[in-house]
C-alpha cells in the first residue's frame, strides 16, 4: 500500500512537472480572476495567453467579457474584432459583436454578424433574437417575426422571443394575439417585470383596465422603481376613476 | 483455514475483522451525519421549515417514498427525538450490541429521514444507506464488537457465520458503483473530447481551491478524463477476482482515487462513504501482519473492556435471529438482483420498467450511480439578492451583499447543513416549487435575527452557464425562481 501510494503521488507530480501548455494554464489563471471579479488580473493574463496559438482565439474573446464587464466598450469590439480574425466562424464571438454593433445602431454590419453565427450554430436562439431585433429596427417586421419563431424554439430564448413578438403584436394592434404570447413567455419567465407591464399594456388596449392595473402592480412588485411603468398605472387608475392604492404584500 | 474469513470455501471470503471495522466506520459516519444535519433541523425537517409535512405530504411523486417514522409528526422535539434514536442506534451498531437488530434500526431509521427530505440527499447518502441495508445480513457483528465479547465471556468459541449471498450482495454493490457510473459517462465529454475533469473541476460549487490549481494543467487533465473513465469501467474485475494481492491492490487504488476527489471536490460524504465501503474488501493478509496483529489486539481489548462494563446488559448471540432462514437469502438474492438491473436499465430495456421499480424504491434499493454523466453539467449557482427597509443590498443565501462573481458567492454560501444539496435540488427542475418556500424561510430568518432592518424585497435566482468551447467564458442565463414583497410603511 505504501509504495502504491508513493507511485501516485510520484505519478501526479511528474504530470504536473512535465510541463502543461503555457497558455492554457494562463487562460484558466484569468478565468479564475474573472470568476473572482479580479478583472485586471484576467486581463493581464489573457493577454499573455494570447501570445500562444493555440489559446490566442479564446484568450481574445475573453479579454473582450473583461472589457465589457469594465464598461469599456470600444476596448471590447477591439477584441472582438482580433478575436474573430484568428477564429472568424467563432458564434460565441459574432453574437456578441452583433449585440454590441446594435446598440450602436450599426445595424446592417450586426446582421452579418448574425447571420454568420446562424451559419456556424443554426439552432443558436439568441443569434435569430439578435437578427429579429436588427430586423425589427429596420422595420421589417415580417421578417423580424420569422426570426422570432425561429429563436422561440431554442428553449434559451424561448421567454425572451415570445415577450418580443408579443409586443410587437400589441404595438401592431393585435391585443389578443399578444396576450397569448405572452401567456406562453410568463411559463419560461414566471417573475418578469417587463413582462407583467407587457401584458398589463395588452389588457389595457382590450380596454380590461382591472386586469391592467393587477399587472402593472405584479410588475411594480419586481421592479418598484420603474418610472414608465408607474406613470401608466396611474393613467390606468385615473381611466377607471380610482385613487393609487398602496401595493400589498407578497410572495408570489 | 483462516478462521477469520466469512466463508472460507466459498467466494467471495470476506474477513470477518474487516467487515467489523466497515461495521463501526459506517455507524460513526452516521453520528457525524446526524450532528451535520441537526444544524439545520428546524429548517429542513419540521413545521417551522422549508417543508412542513402539510405541503411535503401533497407534493407529486410521492408514491415511492410512502413510508417514513418522520410523517408521524414534525415538531422540532418530535425530530428531535428520531435524531436521537438514530444516533443511539447507530451508537449500538458500532458497539456491536445486538448487531442485527442495530443494523436493521438504523436502515429503516436512515431511510425513513432520506424519505422526509429527498432534496437535501445526495449520492453519499444513498450509498451510506445501501451499505447498512447489506449489513442487516453480513455477518459484520462477529469480530470486535460487544456480541463478540460477550459471546467469548461465555466461552463460547469465535463463531464464523456464513453469509452467502450477502457478502458477494455487498461486493457487488461496490462494484455496480463504479460500473454503472462508467456506462453512463456516454457524452462526448467522456468518451472523445476529454473535457470531463477540466469542467468537474471548475464547477464553482463543486470544485475547491486545490481544484482550480489544477485546471492550471490544462491539456494534461484530457488523458486524467480517459484514466479515469477505463479505471471505474475496470476497477470491478479488480474487486471481483479471487486473488487477495489483486483485490488489496484495488481497494488501495479506489481508496487513492476518492482521497483524490475529496481534496479537490466538495462531496465530502460521497468520498468518505466510498473509501469505508471498501473496508470490507480488505483481505485477511492486511490483518496478518505485525500491524494488523496490533490492531487487533488492541479492538479486541477494546470491546472485551466494553462488555466489561456493561455486565448487566443481557447476554445476545451474533447470529441473525432465525426468523429470516431461507427467506433471507431469497430477499438478499432478489434485492441483488435488483440492484443490478436497475443499476443498469437504461442500457439494457426501455423505460417500461419504471413503473415496476415502485416496491424497490419504497425500500430505498433504487438508486442511478450517475456522477457526471452523461457529462459534467454546466456550472450552475443561485443568489437570494435582497432590499432591507434601511435601503442595504444583501445576499441573503451568503449574508454579504450581492455580487456577479460566482466564486464569490459559492465560496460564501452555508456550508453546514444541507443547503448545497437543497439549492441543487431546486435549480434541477423536479423541485422549482419549492424556490418560494426556501425564499420565505430565508427572508423570515433575516427578520428574526435582524427585526431593526427588515426586508422589504428579494429574488430566489438561479444562474446556469451556458456550454461554451475551449477556454471561452460562457454566457450567464439568470432566472428568477421566487419573489417576495413587502411594501416599506411610508
Amino acid at each position: 500500500v505504501k509504495r502504491f501510494v508513493l507511485a501516485w503521488i510520484l505519478g501526479v507530480a511528474c504530470l504536473a512537472l512535465s510541463g502543461c501548455d503555457q497558455g492554457e494554464y494562463l487562460i484558466n489563471r484569468g478565468n479564475h480572476a474573472f470568476y473572482q471579479g479580479k478583472l485586471t488580473e484576467a486581463e493581464n493574463d489573457y493577454q499573455q495567453a494570447a501570445n500562444y496559438p493555440k489559446t490566442q482565439a479564446a484568450a481574445l474573446y475573453n479579454s473582450s467579457r473583461v472589457a465589457a464587464a469594465l464598461g469599456n466598450e470600444d476596448r471590447s469590439l477591439d477584441y472582438l474584432n482580433r478575436s474573430l480574425a484568428v477564429e472568424p466562424l467563432d458564434p460565441q464571438a459574432l453574437l456578441d459583436r452583433g449585440d454590441l454593433l446594435t446598440g450602436r445602431g450599426q445595424a446592417a454590419l450586426a446582421e452579418s454578424d448574425f447571420l454568420a453565427a446562424i451559419k456556424a450554430q443554426p439552432s443558436l436562439g439568441e443569434a435569430w433574437l439578435g437578427l429579429a431585433r436588427v430586423k425589427a429596427a429596420q422595420g421589417l417586421g415580417q421578417e423580424a417575426l420569422a426570426s422570432l419563431a425561429r429563436a422561440a424554439a431554442d428553449s434559451d430564448t424561448r421567454g425572451e422571443a415570445l415577450l418580443l413578438r408579443g409586443r410587437w403584436l400589441r404595438q401592431n394592434n393585435d391585443p389578443k394575439a399578444a396576450l397569448q404570447d405572452l401567456e406562453s413567455a410568463s411559463q419560461t419567465l414566471p417573475y418578469s417585470a417587463e413582462l407583467s407591464f407587457e401584458q398589463a399594456r395588452a389588457y389595457r388596449a382590450l380596454n380590461d383596465p382591472r386586469e391592467a392595473i393587477r399587472r402593472f402592480r405584479q410588475g411594480l412588485n419586481l421592479d418598484p422603481g420603474n418610472p414608465q411603468a408607474q406613470k401608466e398605472l396611474a393613467e390606468t387608475l385615473a381611466e377607471i376613476g380610482e385613487a393609487a392604492a398602496p401595493a400589498k404584500a407578497t410572495s408570489r | 483455514m483462516n478462521e477469520h474469513l466469512e466463508q472460507p470455501d466459498r467466494w467471495p471470503a470476506l474477513d470477518l475483522r474487516s467487515l467489523a471495522l466497515l461495521r463501526i466506520a459506517c455507524a460513526v459516519i452516521c453520528v457525524f451525519d446526524i450532528a451535520n444535519r441537526a444544524f439545520a433541523l428546524r429548517a429542513q425537517y419540521t413545521s417551522e421549515g422549508v417543508l412542513p409535512l402539510r405541503n411535503y405530504l401533497w407534493q407529486p411523486d410521492m408514491g415511492w417514498r410512502i413510508w417514513s417514522v418522520y410523517y408521524l409528526g414534525d415538531s422540532p422535539f418530535f425530530v428531535g427525538c428520531l435524531f436521537a434514536l438514530t444516533v443511539s442506534v447507530a451508537l449500538a451498531l458500532a458497539a456491536g450490541y445486538r448487531t442485527a437488530w442495530a443494523s436493521l434500526g438504523l436502515w429503516v431509521m436512515l431511510l425513513s429521514l432520506h424519505h422526509r427530505n429527498i432534496l437535501v440527499i445526495n449520492g453519499g447518502d444513498h450509498y451510506l444507506r445501501m451499505l447498512v441495508f447489506w449489513g442487516i445480513f453480513l455477518p459484520w457483528g462477529a469480530r470486535f464488537s460487544w456480541d463478540a465479547a460477550a459471546s467469548r465471556a461465555k466461552g463460547d468459541p469465535p463463531s464464523n457465520p456464513t453469509s452467502f449471498p450477502a457478502g458477494a450482495a455487498y461486493l457487488i454493490q461496490i462494484c455496480i458503483v463504479y460500473l454503472s457510473n462508467a456506462l453512463y459517462k456516454s457524452g462526448p465529454a467522456w468518451k472523445s473530447d476529454g473535457t470531463a475533469i477540466h469542467q468537474a473541476l471548475g464547477l464553482a460549487d463543486i470544485g475547491n481551491g486545490v481544484a482550480q490549481k489544477l485546471l492550471g494543467l490544462g491539456s494534461l487533465l484530457v488523458p486524467a478524463t480517459f484514466a479515469v473513465w477505463y479505471f471505474e469501467l475496470l476497477i470491478p474485475l479488480a474487486l471481483l477476482l479471487p486473488f487477495p494481492r489483486l483485490r488489496l491492490t484495488g481497494v488501495a487504488a479506489l481508496a487513492a482515487f476518492h482521497l483524490g476527489i475529496l481534496a479537490t471536490m466538495r462531496v465530502e460524504l460521497f468520498s468518505i462513504v466510498s473509501i469505508i465501503a471498501l473496508l470490507g474488501l480488505v483481505p485477511s493478509l492486511t490483518w496478518d501482519t505485525a500491524r494488523g496483529n496490533t490492531l487487533q489486539a488492541h479492538l479486541n481489548s477494546c470491546f472485551t473492556k466494553l462488555h466489561l462494563r456493561l455486565p448487566n446488559l443481557p447476554l445476545t448471540t451474533t447470529t441473525t435471529p432465525a426468523v429470516f432462514g431461507k427467506l433471507r437469502q431469497g430477499f438478499v438474492l432478489l434485492a441483488t438482483l435488483f440492484v443490478v438491473f436497475q443499476s443498469t436499465h437504461d442500457y439494457l430495456t426501455d423505460d417500461r420498467w419504471k413503473d415496476h421499480f415502485v416496491s424497490g424504491r419504497a425500500l430505498g434499493l433504487y438508486v442511478k450511480w450517475a456522477m457526471f454523466a452523461p457529462g459534467p453539467p454546466n456550472d450552475s449557482w443561485q443568489s437570494a439578492p435582497a432590499v432591507t427597509a434601511s435601503g442595504r443590498q444583501i445576499d441573503l443565501l451568503t449574508s454579504r451583499p450581492p455580487s456577479m462573481s460566482k466564486l464569490k458567492t459559492t465560496i460564501a454560501y452555508e456550508r453546514a447543513g444541507r443547503w448545497k444539496s437543497y439549492r441543487s435540488g431546486i435549480q434541477s427542475g423536479n423541485f422549482g416549487s419549492n424556490a418560494q418556500a426556501y425564499l420565505d424561510f430565508l427572508v423570515k430568518r433575516w427578520d428574526a435575527t435582524q427585526p431593526a432592518d427588515p426586508i422589504t424585497n428579494a429574488t430566489y435566482q438561479s444562474h446556469s452557464e451556458t456550454s461554451t468551447r475551449g477556454y471561452r467564458l460562457p454566457q450567464v442565463k439568470t432566472r428568477v425562481e421566487a419573489f417576495y414583497f413587502k411594501p416599506t410603511e411610508s
